[in-house]
């Protein structure tokens, strides 16, 4: 039996990054996800997805100072999956069919939230090649994210010295990089001419 | 430059802004007419701007380890999990009900003792399968406690019926007992002094000694000398009680064991 969790309760658990709120948020509201995505061609993994990006974006949005969430985070969730589900269909139908589909609210806002859902997708897509590299370079890029100081590194990681942890770092990335550059999905991102 | 490791750690400097100033000039010049260096120091700065906020990490971490954990519970449909519930309900009622049934059946005796599986003593290898040898047991349940009674009795229990009125002594009668004391302790082979006086007038005595399963071993009336010699050299070992009376009057009880 699922306890009964608070609206503030939810948003706090989702802020400190709480296993159990997120278990609690997955089980009560994944299936309303779901419905969403499978109505229209999605599938499970896409669903899945689609309620991480979810989650991403409203935990950026709410720790922006000036954002209030004004209604239950179940129905935040709700309106924002299915925007983030609906604009990734109309990208993927402008890539196929080559059209530009009619946007039907304001262009401004449009542009700023799919700019938004583009960087939490690509961030996404690049954790997932992180995630997939070998151990040690695995290791070393996450400490190296956590701005871990490179003689720590060096310790951790059983390196002779810091100068050996940034080169093996520079190895890894250029690594990451050709894993991505590699993936059909991460095209979209790299039109940068 | 043409070195593909060296390229690759010089963007890697570059993003990290480790480069000489001559370095950078040198990359800069090659990045400007090719498009595929120019893509890849980009891709590198994006890496970075994309891998900035750890929190963020962390929390796709937890959101995809939640998932996944969520995924593999099993979740029972709630027609199996009343089925369980009904069968464990069932199987609870049937053992209340054994337990109550051997209570009434056994008044005196815990249900442990009553059980030969759960008993200690045990006769050899397969001397639980006593348990199976119900059928050759009494009918009634009198019948039943006695077995039960004897089957756990020996030489010198107690007799609860006795033992509370031993060293009581009736009052204003006619005979005052000396010896025994209330509870004596005698060899097999030695004599027990009863001993006795009269308060008034002399009145015959009588002495009845039974054991602990309610024989009686001796009785001797209308003794009316003020002692009498008992021989407990044929006597097996165990309890027995006394009882010294006079003519219509108990005067006491007393326990005798003999070792």
């Amino acid at each position: 039996m699922n306890l009964p969790y608070t609206n503030e309760w939810l948003v706090k658990g989702l802020m400190e990054g709480r296993e159990s709120c997120i278990k609690f948020i997955y089980r009560e509201y994944f299936p309303m996800i779901m419905s969403i995505v499978g109505n229209q061609h999605g599938n499970m993994e896409d669903a899945e997805d689609i309620f991480h990006d979810g989650l991403i974006i409203i935990f950026n949005r709410l720790k922006n100072k000036r954002f209030t969430l004004n209604c239950s985070l179940k129905t935040y969730l709700f309106s924002v999956c299915k925007n983030l589900w609906r604009r990734r269909l109309e990208r993927k139908y402008r890539l196929l069919y080559a059209t530009d589909s009619f946007v039907h609210e304001d262009a401004g806002l449009y542009h700023q939230e799919a700019e938004e859902e583009e960087h939490v997708e690509k961030f996404r897509l690049y954790k997932k090649h992180l995630t997939e590299m070998p151990e040690f370079c695995r290791v070393l890029l996450t400490l190296y994210i956590r701005k871990t100081p490179l003689q720590d590194i060096a310790r951790i990681m059983n390196y002779k010295d810091a100068e050996y942890v940034k080169s093996r770092k520079y190895y890894c990335k250029n690594l990451l990089r050709k894993k991505i550059q590699s993936d059909p999905e991460c095209k979209q991102f790299m039109n940068y001419e | 430059m043409n070195d593909f490791l060296t390229q690759s750690h010089w963007i890697g400097k570059f993003t990290d802004k480790e480069l000489s100033p001559d370095e950078e000039v040198r990359l800069l010049a090659q990045a400007s007419y090719n498009p595929l260096l120019r893509n890849e120091l980009r891709l590198d700065k994006d890496i970075n701007e994309v891998f900035d906020d750890f929190e963020l990490i962390s929390l796709s971490d937890t959101i995809r380890s939640a998932v996944s954990h969520e995924k593999s519970r099993v979740i029972l449909p709630l027609y199996v999990k009343i089925a369980a519930s009904v069968v464990i309900l069932i199987t609870l009622t049937a053992l209340a009900g054994l337990l109550v049934n051997y209570s009434k059946q056994n008044p005196g005796q815990s249900f442990h003792d009553r059980n030969p599986l759960l008993r200690h003593e045990t006769n050899g290898l397969f001397g639980f399968m006593q348990a199976y040898h119900m059928q050759d047991m009494p009918a009634t349940p009198a019948k039943r406690r006695d077995l039960a009674l004897s089957s756990s009795f020996n030489s010198y229990s107690l007799r609860p019926e006795y033992e509370f009125l031993i060293g009581t002594a009736t009052r204003d009668v006619s005979v005052f007992v000396i010896s025994p004391l209330p509870r004596v302790r005698c060899k097999a082979d030695s004599q027990l002094q009863f001993s006795w006086r009269w308060v008034s007038e002399v009145v015959p005595v009588s002495i009845e000694v039974i054991d602990n399963r309610g024989r009686l071993m001796l009785n001797s009336t209308q003794i009316l000398d003020m002692s009498y010699s008992l021989e407990t050299r044929h006597w097996p070992k165990g309890l027995y009680y006394y009882k010294i009376i006079t003519v219509d009057e108990l005067v006491t009880i007393g326990s005798i064991s003999i070792y």
